[in-house]
């Protein structure tokens, strides 16, 4: 079945189609989300919304460009504008002022006290590997992304970012500098 | 061994690990690792954190994935039929009742205004602009 055969069931009512659909893509959509929202409930509400958003956006797909790059675009843009929205919320927070009204308690995590050494090592890891890619400007970190996170190829990422192959090649050659640039600042501080 | 080797093979750790470099340039790294224990213990710590970008593709959707996305379009579907039945009749209620005080307001106070506005009217009045030119030429005679 064509892209536009499985949209034109959906579009015409049929549950079974939007279901293929989802169970194709919702690995891929988990990952994109995981790759900018590292909270994993997070990422999973995030990657069901976009579904949703998906669902009553279909009948604007024309089938200019392949579904999979479709939903990539719109899981990238609901993805950055979930961060933008957190940011916000967090600089509210900061200030005193709940927009949301249920207040997130911090738990400080002590499991690591009986964890083997290499998963407390692989903890501190993750989290200045995240703190770095998050650090990077906007689209060389959807670039290095999609690369590194979701294994998509130039071609792919140029096709969803709207860039030029040589333009997307830079946005990550730029993205991996400036990585290992804060990944060996955190290093350095660290021994 | 100079300092600035070390940083300029820092610059290019992520690229050697990728296999991204030319031959020469991967030559001259391994060269310096297997003498400078302090860039080599770099690239490890480089290589361990890197490899924590591939924990991302194991990650499974949960099983109920799919009824998940289901329950929020029909929570969606409800809150605009909420919306449609209830929320918008009562908005065009309002909105009408609103604009039946808004108007009563408006004639109430337009009342005033015309009683003065007729005054003015009436008092500039000129015969001979209403009359016609050639009529006020007769009635000379
Ligand atoms: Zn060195």
């Amino acid at each position: 079945m064509t892209d536009q055969e499985l949209v034109q069931l959906i579009t015409g009512g049929d549950d079974k189609a939007f279901q293929v659909l989802v169970e194709q893509h919702q690995k891929m959509v988990l990952h994109t989300c995981l790759g900018f929202v590292q909270d994993r409930d997070d990422a999973e509400d995030l990657a069901q919304e976009i579904f949703v958003e998906l669902f009553h956006s279909l009948s604007k797909f024309r089938g200019d460009s392949k579904l999979s790059t479709w939903i990539y675009r719109i899981a990238v843009n609901r993805s950055l504008n979930f961060i933008r929205d957190n940011k916000r919320r967090r600089f509210f927070q900061s200030i005193g002022i709940n927009l949301s009204g249920d207040e997130k308690v911090e738990v400080v995590d002590e499991s690591w006290s009986s964890r083997p050494d290499f998963e407390v090592e692989n903890d501190q890891r993750r989290t200045t590997l995240y703190k770095a890619i998050n650090s990077l400007p906007e689209r060389q970190r959807v670039a290095f992304t999609l690369s590194k996170l979701d294994d998509l190829s130039y071609q792919e990422i140029a096709e969803i970012m709207g860039l030029s192959i040589s333009s997307v090649e830079s946005l990550i050659h730029r993205s991996k500098l400036g990585l290992q640039k804060k990944l060996y600042q955190c290093y350095k501080k660290g021994i | 061994m100079k300092t600035t080797n070390h940083n300029q093979i820092h610059k290019k750790l992520i690229f050697y690990l990728e296999g991204q470099l030319a031959e020469l340039e991967r030559q001259q790294i391994e060269e310096h690792l297997s003498g400078c224990g302090r860039c080599a213990a770099y690239l490890n710590e480089l290589k361990s954190t890197l490899l924590l970008l591939d924990e991302n593709k194991m990650n499974e959707p949960g099983p109920y994935f799919y009824a998940g996305v289901k329950n929020r379009i029909q929570a969606r579907r409800l809150k605009t039929a909420i919306f449609r039945r209830v929320l918008q009749p009562a908005l065009l209620v309002l909105l009408l009742a609103m604009g039946v005080r808004f108007g009563v307001w408006v004639g109430n106070h337009t009342r005033i205004d015309l009683q003065s506005s007729e005054q003015a009217v009436l008092v500039p009045f000129d015969d001979l602009a209403e009359e016609p030119i050639e009529e006020f030429l007769l009635n000379l005679k």
